[in-house]
C-alpha cells in the first residue's frame, strides 16, 4: 500500500520536470501574425523588408497624396481653393496660415520616418547574416536610397530635424534632438554615394523599379544642387548621362503614360497598380474647378506641347478632373495606378545644364544642349546664347524651364526655395510668405512627444 | 397519511400502500430499536422542523416533523446519532441505551465556523483576515435564472451584479469594487473548482456589428447553478494576491458539489415559469403620432414659409425649400381626419412575448467504502421575451472523490453544450436594433401586409423620413445561432506524506467551442432600398483549449497554542485559441443558409496562444485563535509579459484579533463574537494583448516590374519589452462582529486601492517610426465602504433573517498618459462623449446641458443661443459665459453611471414548513446617458415619440410643460445635440426575488419516501422602483469599455418571470 503511492509520486515530478525542461514555456512568439524579432534572418526577409521600404514612399502621406499639398500647392503651381474641406486642412497649406496642429504635418513626419526606421532595421541587421554578396549590396543600397530620399524630403520640408541612423527603441527616441542641417546632408551624400556603388545599373523582371545606381547618382546630383555643391553636382550628373543608360522620350507626356510605365526616361518611380490595394486616389483631382494657377499656364510658350498636360480633364464616371499628366480611369476599386516620378531624365538635364552654368557660363556647350533638349522636345523654341547672355539669364531659364517641364512633380517648392525666389514668386500669385514659413512649423504632436523647448525647440516664428 | 391515501384513486393506492409495506418490511427486517426525540435550538428552546437525524455509518435517517420530533429505527450496530440542520451545527450524540434522544443544536449563525474557500485551500471564516464574501448554494437556489452570476445580484456588498442586458443567456457585468482599469478589462477571475478560467473566451463570439456591437453571451452560464455548492469572492488584495497577476479585479471562487458520505441521496431540483417584459414604454398611438407628424411638418413648412398657411396643399409645399420635409403624406391623412379603425400597431406587442422558461436538474449523491460521488445532469431551456431569441443548456456533471490510506484521488467533469438563439437585441434602427426599431417605427404601419407578408412601408416611405425596418420581421428572419461546447474537467490526486504535510497535484482543462451561423436572407430588405435584398452570412468559428497543472505542498502543524498552516505551489497554464470566419453574400435565394450556398468574399484565420508559470507560498500563524496573522507571495510568469519584465511578484500581508477572546471581553454577554483585521496587498491584472509587447509586422506590399504586387513586410508597431501587468495596491481594514449569542452580525470594511501601470496607447515622438506605443502609465484610485448586516431572529416557531449589504465606492483617474490631457471618446453617436480626465471617476458623461426650452421669443433673445434657435427649442447652458453656445467649448460632465452606493437585502421568514424569501437590489446615483431618447423624444415624428411629447412647445400661448421642444420636422436650434436631455437618472430598487415555498412534513414525506420535498412559487424581477424611463437602469451598451459605460442606445428589457419550482430527496 505504502509504496504505490510514492510510485505515484513520480508523475507529479515528471509534469514538474518536463516543464521546467521547457525553458521557452514563457517565450511565445505570435503564430498568426509575423513579428521583428525572429524577422531579419534571411536573404528572404531583407527582401520583404526592402519591399515594406519602398511601400512607406507609397503612403498617401508621401507621394501618394500630401506632397502634392505640402510642395506643389505651396509653390506658385498649383492652388486650393477648397477652405472648408476638413476645415481648411490643405487650404491652410496653400495660403501659408497652417496651425502647427495640421494633421498632413504630423502624418507626413510620422510617414517619413517609419519609412526611415524600415530601412534602419535593414542596415542594423543586414550585416549579421550571411547570403549572396551581390543580393546583400543591393538591398542595403535600396535601404540607403530610400533613407537618403527621406531624409532629402525631412529637411527640405522642416530644416533641422532628429538624423536617426539606427532603429532605436521609443525610450531613445525620447531623447533624439534635432540636428544641424549640414549633419543631415552629410548623411544623405553618404548614403546615395554608396548607394551609388551598391545598387545595379538597371534591373529585369519583375525587379524592375527598384532603386538604380543611376537613381542614386541623379537624386545626389539634385542633393549637390540644393546644397549649392555645383561642381559636384556636375560630376555626378555627368556620369548619369554620359552611363547613356536613359533618354528623353519623343513627346513630354509619353513618360507619363499609364501604358508605358517603366519606361527609359524614369530614373525612380513611386510605383502603384490600381485595383484597390496598391492604387491611389486621383493626384490634383477636383470638382470645384480649376485650380492650376493660371501664372503657369501663362508661363508656356505659344504651342508647348506640355501646357496640355497641366490642363484638367474630366475622368470617365467620376465627378472630378485630373491634369492630364495624372490621367488614369477608375478601377471597380475605384482608384487609379499612375506612377509617381521622382527622378526622370528631364530632370536630370536641366539639373545638369544649371549645374554647368553655375560652375561657370559659357555661350555654346552642354548646358546649352541639355536645356534646349527639353525645349525642343517640347515644341518651344531653343534658347539661343544671344537670348541667355549672362550666367544669372540662364538661371533665371533654367529655373523657369525645371517649373514648366517638372510642374506638378514635387519640385518646384523645393527650387523656389533653393534659388532663395520663393517670396516672390508668391507674390506673383498674390500671397506673402512669412519668411519664418519657407519651413514648415514641427507638427505639435512631435514638439509635446518631447516636451522640452531647449533639445525639441518649434521652428522660429510659429 | 390517510388523507394523502384517500386522495389517490384506486391503482395508486394499491401501488402506494405496497410500497409503503415494502418499506416496513424493509425497516422491521434491519430495525432493533426504536426511538424518538426531539430537536430543539439550544438557545432559544424552539423545536426544529426539518433538521436531518442519520445514524452514523448506516443510510438510516429521518426528518423531524413540524413540532420538531423524530422518530426511527436504529439498526444493529447503531451507536450514534448525527443531527444536522441548515443553520447548525452538526452534533452526534451516543444512543446508549436510550429510546428517547433529544438535541439541542447550536447555531452556525453568521456562519463563524463556516469552512470558507479561499485560493488554493479552505479556512475556518473565524481565522480568515482578509475580505472575504460567501454565499451558499441555499442562497442561490429558487432563482430561475440561466447562470450563477445573476444570482450573485445583491448577496454580497461591493460586488456589483449588474444584468446590462436580457437576453437569455447574455454576459453580466459583474464587478468587484469598482473599475480599476481603462482598457484591460474589469471581469474577475473566475475560479471553478481550482481552475482559473481565461477572460478571452468572453468575446469569442464576435459581434455582427462594430458600431453597435452585441452583447457578449455569458460564457459562464455553462455552469449549472444547482451544482454549486459555495461561491467565494476575493475582494481585497490580499485574499486575490495569492492569483498574482489575474486579482486586481477581484477572484469569484466557485465550488461544486461533492458526495458526502452516508445515505445515496437522489434529488430534482426543477421549475417552469414565464416570462414577460417588466414594462413597456408608453408611446403615442397611431392618431396621436400622425397628428404630431403633421405638426411637425407644418412647423417646418411655416419656418420656411412665413407667409404660408397650414391649409396649403402639397402642390404648393413642394415647391418651395424644405420640401419633402415639409409635405404631409396621404398616409397620415385619414388619421387626422381621424377616421376610426385605422391601422395602430403596438410594436412593442409584436415583438414581446410571454416566453417559457424551465430548468431541470436531477443529482444522485452519496459515498461508501471511501468513495464519494456527485452526479447530475441538467437541462434548461429559456426562450426570451423577444421573439425568437432564447437559450438551451444541456450540461451534466460528475464529481467523484476516492480515498484510499495516504491518497486521495479525484475528477470533476463538466461537459456542456449550450444554444443560443441570437438577436440583435442592442443598438438602434441604424444596427437594426430590433427593440430600438421597434420604439421608433410608426404605429401607423401593420406587422404583415394583407397576404401575410411583412409589411416593409416604413422603409423608404420618402416625405424625408428616415427608414426603418421591421423589427418583426428582422427578429423572425435573422439566422444567428450561437453554440457553446464546453469540457470543463479536472482531477486531482492527493498523498498525505506525514501528518500534517500533504502534496496535491491538480490537472485541469477547460475546451470550450464556439460556432456561430448568422444568415440575413433576401426577403429581409435593406434600409434605403426596396425589394429583396441580397443576402449575406457567415460563420464563425473559435476554439480554446486551456490546460492547468498545479502541484501544492500543505502543512499543518500546531505547537502548544501556536498553529501554523503553510503551502507552496507551483502552476503553470496554457491558453490556445484558434478562430476561423468566412464571410459570404450572393446567395442565389433563402433556401440554403449556409455558406456554400453563397460566395465566399472573405475569410480569416488566427492563432493565438498566452502561457503563465508561477510559484505560490503562504504562511499563516495564530496563536490560539486570537492573534491571526497570514503572508502569501506569487510570483507570475507570463508570455503576455514583455521580455524585460517576464516575472511578476504579488505579495500579501494580512493580521486579525479576535478581540473577543482576550478575558477582558470573555465575560461581555452581548458580545458574542469581535475579530478586527487589516490587510494590504499587490494583485496584477494580466489582460493586456498576447503579443502587445512584440514587435508585429504588416504586410506593405510593393508594385514592382510589370504591375506585378510583391510582398513586403514592416514592423506595425514598436516592440516594448518592458510591458507589463497593470497593478493594484489594497489596503483593506474591517471587523467582524456578532452580538447577542449570534443573532446579530455585523461586518465593515474600508478599502483603498491604488491601480498604476494601466495601460494605456500612448503618443510616442513620430521620429521612432511609430506614433503611439502600448505602455504602463495610467494609475486610478478605488476607495470605499461596505457594510454587511445580518441577523437571525425566532419568535415562537417563526424564524426570520435578514441580511443587508451597502457598499459605496469612490473611482478617481490620478494619472493619464505622459501630457496627462482627458482621453476623450464617443458612444453611439459623435456627439455622445465620455471624458475620462484626472480627479475625475473614469468615462463620465461629457455634453452640453439642457435647460428646458425658451417659451418666448423675450426668452430667445435674452441669453444665447444658436443661430437657428426659435422660441420652443432647447435652451443650452452657456457654461464658459461667453455669450455664445458652442456645441465644443461649452461641454460639461453632465454625470457618471457608476452609482453613489449600491445595496442589496435579503430576508427570509420561516413559518412551520413555509418559506418566505425576498431578494431587493438597489442602486442610487447613477446616471445613464438614454440615446434612444435621439429618436423617440425628439418631436420630429419621424419615429414614434414617447407620450410624454404630448406636453410639447405649440406656441407661445401654448407652451407645454417648459420642458418639451417645439414638433418640427426639419429642427431648428440644435435640439439634437447630445445633452443632459438625454441623460437620466439610473437609481432603482428592484425587487429581484420573491419565493413562496413550503416543506412538506415528516410524516407525509416518509409515506411518499422522500427525503425532502419543497414546493415553492418565485417571482423574479416582479417590481422596480426608478425613474428611469428605459426598459433597464442598469442597462450599458458596452459594458466592456470603461471608458464608456451606461449608454442606452436600444437593449433587450429584462424579463419578469413567475415560476413553480419544486426540491425532492429521495
Amino acid at each position: 500500500m505504502k509504496t504505490i503511492p510514492f510510485r505515484l509520486l513520480i508523475l507529479p515530478l515528471w509534469v514538474l520536470g518536463g516543464l521546467s525542461c521547457q525553458s521557452n514555456f514563457l517565450d511565445l512568439t505570435p503564430q498568426s501574425q509575423p513579428n521583428a524579432a525572429n524577422f531579419y534572418r534571411t536573404a528572404n526577409d531583407f527582401g520583404n523588408a526592402a519591399t515594406g521600404a519602398y511601400d512607406a514612399l507609397q503612403s498617401s502621406n508621401q507621394y501618394g497624396g500630401d506632397f502634392n499639398t505640402l510642395i506643389e500647392a505651396r509653390s506658385d503651381n498649383f492652388f486650393d481653393n477648397d477652405p472648408s474641406s476638413n476645415a481648411g486642412l490643405r487650404y491652410n497649406i496653400d495660403r501659408f496660415i497652417e496651425p502647427t496642429t495640421n494633421t498632413i504635418l504630423r502624418d507626413t513626419w510620422g510617414s517619413l520616418y517609419a519609412g526611415i526606421n524600415r530601412t534602419n532595421l535593414i542596415l542594423d541587421k543586414i550585416d549579421a547574416v550571411d547570403f549572396d554578396a551581390t543580393l546583400k549590396a543591393r538591398y542595403k543600397g535600396e535601404a540607403q536610397f530610400i533613407r537618403a530620399l527621406s531624409y532629402f524630403n525631412l529637411v527640405r520640408l522642416w530644416g533641422s530635424v532628429p538624423l536617426v541612423l539606427t532603429a532605436g527603441t521609443t525610450a531613445d527616441a525620447r531623447q533624439y534632438t534635432r540636428n544641424s542641417v549640414a549633419d543631415i546632408y552629410a548623411a544623405i551624400e553618404k548614403d546615395l554615394i554608396a548607394a551609388g556603388t551598391n545598387l545595379p545599373v538597371s534591373y529585369t523582371g519583375t525587379n524592375i523599379g527598384r532603386a538604380t545606381s543611376g537613381a542614386a547618382k541623379g537624386l545626389l546630383g539634385k542633393v549637390y544642387l540644393t546644397e549649392k555643391k555645383y561642381a559636384e553636382a556636375v560630376a555626378v550628373l555627368r556620369d548619369v548621362v554620359n552611363a547613356g543608360t536613359y533618354k528623353l522620350l519623343a513627346n513630354p507626356g509619353d513618360p507619363f503614360l499609364v501604358t508605358n510605365k517603366n519606361n527609359a526616361e524614369i530614373l525612380f518611380a513611386v510605383k502603384y497598380k490600381k485595383g484597390g490595394l496598391e492604387g491611389h486616389s486621383l493626384w490634383y483631382g477636383t470638382n470645384i474647378g480649376n485650380n492650376i494657377e493660371p501664372t503657369l499656364q501663362a508661363a508656356y510658350p505659344a504651342g508647348d506641347k506640355r501646357l496640355a498636360l497641366i490642363q484638367q480633364v474630366p475622368v470617365p464616371n467620376n465627378v472630378n478632373v485630373v491634369p492630364r499628366k495624372f490621367y488614369d480611369e477608375f478601377s471597380s476599386a475605384n482608384d487609379v495606378g499612375n506612377d509617381f516620378p521622382v527622378l526622370r531624365y528631364a530632370d536630370v538635364l536641366l539639373m545638369y545644364a544649371e549645374a554647368l552654368n553655375e560652375v561657370g557660363y559659357t555661350a555654346t556647350g552642354e548646358a546649352f544642349t541639355s536645356l534646349n533638349a527639353i525645349r525642343t522636345r517640347a515644341s518651344a523654341p531653343a534658347y539661343t546664347a544671344a537670348q541667355l547672355a549672362s550666367q544669372a539669364a540662364f538661371r533665371t531659364a533654367v529655373i523657369n524651364e525645371r517649373r514648366l517641364e517638372l510642374a506638378l512633380e514635387n519640385d518646384r517648392w523645393f527650387d523656389l526655395i533653393r534659388t532663395g525666389t520663393a517670396i516672390d514668386a508668391l507674390k506673383a500669385v498674390n500671397i506673402t510668405v512669412p519668411p519664418n514659413r519657407l519651413i514648415y512649423p514641427i507638427p505639435q504632436a512631435e514638439i509635446d512627444a518631447y516636451n522640452n523647448p531647449a533639445t525639441f525647440p518649434q521652428n522660429p516664428g510659429y | 397519511m390517510i388523507t394523502l391515501l384517500r386522495t389517490h384513486r384506486g391503482r395508486s393506492v394499491t401501488w402506494c400502500i405496497l410500497t409503503i409495506a415494502l418499506f416496513f418490511v424493509c425497516q422491521t427486517a434491519f430495525a432493533q430499536t426504536p426511538l424518538t426525540g426531539t430537536v430543539t435550538d439550544g438557545t432559544s428552546g424552539e423545536t426544529l422542523a426539518g433538521a436531518t437525524i442519520q445514524v452514523k455509518g448506516t443510510t438510516v435517517g429521518a426528518t423531524t416533523d413540524s413540532q420538531g420530533q423524530y422518530r426511527l429505527n436504529v439498526p444493529a450496530g447503531g451507536t450514534t446519532l448525527v443531527f444536522s440542520f441548515i443553520g447548525y451545527q452538526p452534533l452526534e450524540i451516543a444512543i446508549g441505551n436510550r429510546a428517547v434522544v433529544d438535541a439541542k443544536l447550536t447555531a452556525s449563525d453568521n456562519a463563524l465556523s463556516e469552512v470558507v474557500v479561499v485560493g488554493y485551500g479552505v479556512q475556518n471564516r473565524r481565522d480568515v483576515t482578509t475580505a472575504i464574501g460567501s454565499v451558499r448554494a441555499r442562497d442561490l437556489a429558487n432563482q430561475p435564472v440561466s447562470s450563477f452570476d445573476q444570482a450573485l445580484a445583491a448577496k454580497i456588498a461591493g460586488v456589483q451584479v449588474v444584468q446590462t442586458s436580457g437576453a437569455p443567456g447574455a454576459a453580466l457585468s459583474v464587478k468587484v469594487r469598482g473599475t480599476g482599469s481603462i482598457s484591460a478589462g474589469n471581469d474577475p477571475l473566475y475560479v471553478i473548482d481550482g481552475i482559473p478560467l481565461s477572460r478571452d473566451t468572453k468575446f469569442a463570439t464576435g459581434s455582427t456589428s462594430t458600431q453597435f456591437p452585441d452583447n457578449p453571451i455569458n460564457v459562464l452560464s455553462t455552469l449549472n447553478t444547482d451544482d454549486i455548492e459555495s461561491i467565494e469572492v476575493l475582494k481585497d488584495a490580499s485574499a486575490a494576491a495569492i492569483y498574482g497577476s489575474r486579482g486586481s479585479n477581484g477572484v469569484v471562487l466557485l465550488t461544486t458539489k461533492r458526495g458526502k458520505e452516508g445515505k445515496t441521496l437522489i434529488s430534482y431540483d426543477g421549475y417552469v415559469g414565464v416570462q414577460q417584459v417588466t414594462k413597456k414604454l408608453d408611446l403615442l398611438n397611431a392618431y396621436e403620432y400622425a397628428t404630431l407628424n403633421a405638426e411637425g411638418r407644418n412647423n417646418a413648412y411655416l419656418d420656411r414659409n412665413p407667409t404660408g398657411k397650414i391649409t396649403d396643399p402639397t402642390s404648393v409645399r413642394e415647391k418651395l425649400a424644405g420640401a419633402p420635409s415639409t409635405v404631409i403624406p396621404p398616409q397620415i391623412v385619414p388619421y387626422l381626419n381621424n377616421t376610426p379603425g385605422l391601422t395602430d400597431t403596438d410594436w412593442q406587442d409584436a415583438i414581446f412575448r410571454s416566453a417559457p422558461i424551465q430548468n431541470h436538474t436531477l443529482s444522485i449523491s452519496g459515498g461508501k467504502d471511501n468513495v464519494r460521488f456527485y452526479v447530475s445532469g441538467n437541462y434548461l431551456d429559456q426562450r426570451g421575451v423577444v421573439i425568437n431569441s432564447g437559450f438551451k443548456r444541456y450540461s451534466a456533471r460528475a464529481n467523484v472523490d476516492i480515498k484510499s490510506g495516504r491518497l486521495s484521488v479525484g475528477v470533476n467533469l463538466n461537459p456542456t453544450y449550450a444554444q443560443h438563439d441570437l438577436i440583435k437585441g442592442e443598438g438602434p434602427y441604424l444596427g437594426e436594433g430590433v427593440v430600438g426599431l421597434a420604439l421608433q417605427i410608426p404605429p401607423i404601419w401593420p406587422v404583415y401586409n394583407a397576404d401575410g407578408s411583412y409589411n416593409f412601408d416604413g422603409n423608404g416611405w420618402g416625405y424625408g423620413t428616415t427608414s426603418l425596418l421591421n423589427p418583426v420581421a428582422i427578429a423572425k428572419e435573422v439566422s444567428d445561432k450561437l453554440s457553446q461546447l464546453r469540457l470543463l474537467s479536472n482531477a486531482y490526486a492527493q498523498y498525505d506524506i506525514t501528518k500534517g504535510l500533504s502534496y496535491r497535484l491538480n490537472v485541469g482543462v477547460d475546451i470550450n467551442s464556439f460556432q456561430r451561423d448568422y444568415f440575413r436572407p433576401s426577403i429581409l430588405e435593406i434600409r434605403d432600398a426596396k425589394g429583396p435584398s441580397v443576402p449575406t452570412g457567415f460563420s464563425r468559428a473559435q476554439q480554446f483549449v486551456n490546460w492547468l497543472v498545479e502541484n501544492t505542498l500543505n502543512y499543518n502543524h500546531s505547537f502548544g497554542l501556536h498553529n501554523i498552516s503553510a503551502l507552496a505551489g507551483f502552476t503553470a497554464q496554457k491558453d490556445r485559441r484558434r478562430a476561423n470566419e468566412l464571410t459570404a453574400t450572393n446567395f442565389p435565394n433563402d433556401l440554403v443558409q449556409t455558406l456554400n450556398a453563397g460566395q465566399v468574399t472573405s475569410g480569416s484565420s488566427d492563432l493565438q496562444e498566452w502561457s503563465l508559470l508561477s510559484y505560490l507560498g503562504r504562511v499563516q500563524y495564530d496563536y490560539n485563535g486570537k492573534y491571526l496573522l497570514s503572508a502569501a507571495v506569487r510570483a507570475d510568469g507570463s508570455s503576455r509579459f514583455g521580455a524585460a519584465n517576464r516575472y511578476g511578484y504579488f505579495p500579501s500581508v494580512s493580521a486579525g484579533w479576535n478581540v473577543s477572546q482576550e478575558s477582558f471581553l470573555k465575560g461581555a454577554t452581548w458580545l458574542s463574537d469581535l475579530k478586527i483585521r487589516a490587510s494590504y496587498g499587490l494583485t496584477g491584472n494580466f489582460q493586456i494583448p498576447n503579443y502587445g509587447s512584440v514587435s508585429l509586422l504588416n504586410y506593405q506590399n510593393y508594385v514592382l516590374g510589370a504591375e506585378s504586387i510583391v510582398s513586403g513586410l514592416a514592423p506595425g508597431n514598436s516592440a516594448n519589452p518592458n510591458l507589463r501587468w497593470e497593478k493594484t495596491a489594497m489596503l483593506d481594514v474591517g471587523f467582524d462582529a456578532n452580538f447577542f449569542r449570534n443573532r446579530l452580525s455585523l461586518s465593515v470594511d474600508y478599502y483603498n486601492a491604488n491601480t498604476s501601470d494601466l495601460l494605456l496607447n500612448v503618443p510616442v515622438p513620430r521620429a521612432s517610426g511609430f506614433s503611439t506605443e502600448l505602455q504602463n502609465i495610467g494609475k486610478v484610485n478605488n476607495q470605499g465602504i461596505e457594510l454587511t448586516l445580518g441577523t437571525r431572529q425566532t419568535f415562537g416557531k417563526v424564524g426570520w433573517t435578514v441580511n443587508a449589504n451597502i457598499a459605496a465606492n469612490r473611482n478617481k483617474v490620478r494619472a493619464l498618459g505622459p501630457t496627462g490631457d482627458p482621453i476623450i471618446v464617443s458612444g453611439g453617436v459623435a456627439g455622445a462623449q465620455f471624458i475620462t480626465r484626472i480627479g475625475e471617476p473614469i468615462g463620465q458623461y461629457w455634453t452640453m446641458q439642457y435647460d428646458g426650452v425658451f417659451k418666448t421669443q423675450a426668452e430667445v433673445d435674452a441669453y444665447p443661443h444658436t443661430a437657428t434657435t426659435r422660441p420652443g427649442d432647447f435652451r443650452f447652458i452657456d457654461t464658459n459665459g461667453d455669450k455664445k453656445i458652442d456645441f465644443s467649448s461649452d461641454r460639461t460632465v453632465t454625470g457618471s453611471y457608476f452609482p453613489k452606493f449600491t445595496f442589496g437585502f435579503n430576508t427570509s421568514l420561516t413559518f412551520a414548513g413555509f418559506d418566505l424569501g425576498a431578494t431587493v437590489q438597489g442602486s442610487q446615483g447613477s446616471k445613464i446617458l438614454n440615446l434612444i431618447r435621439r429618436y423617440i423624444y425628439n418631436e420630429e415624428g419621424n419615429g414614434n415619440q414617447f407620450r410624454g411629447a404630448l406636453n410639447r412647445w405649440q406656441s407661445e400661448a401654448s407652451p407645454g410643460d417648459g420642458l418639451h421642444n417645439r414638433a418640427n420636422r426639419l429642427q431648428t436650434g440644435s435640439n439634437g445635440e447630445i445633452s443632459t436631455w438625454h441623460i437620466e437618472d439610473g437609481s432603482y430598487v428592484r425587487i429581484r426575488t420573491l419565493t413562496l415555498g413550503y416543506t412538506l412534513p415528516t410524516p407525509l414525506l416518509s409515506t411518499l419516501h422522500l427525503t425532502r420535498a419543497r414546493l415553492y412559487v418565485t417571482a423574479q424581477n416582479p417590481f422596480t422602483f426608478t425613474k428611469y424611463t428605459g426598459f433597464n437602469p442598469e442597462v450599458s451598451s458596452r459594458p466592456d469599455s470603461a471608458l464608456s459605460p451606461g449608454e442606452d442606445y436600444g437593449t433587450y428589457p429584462l424579463p419578469r418571470t413567475t415560476s413553480v419550482g419544486v426540491n425532492l430527496s429521495f
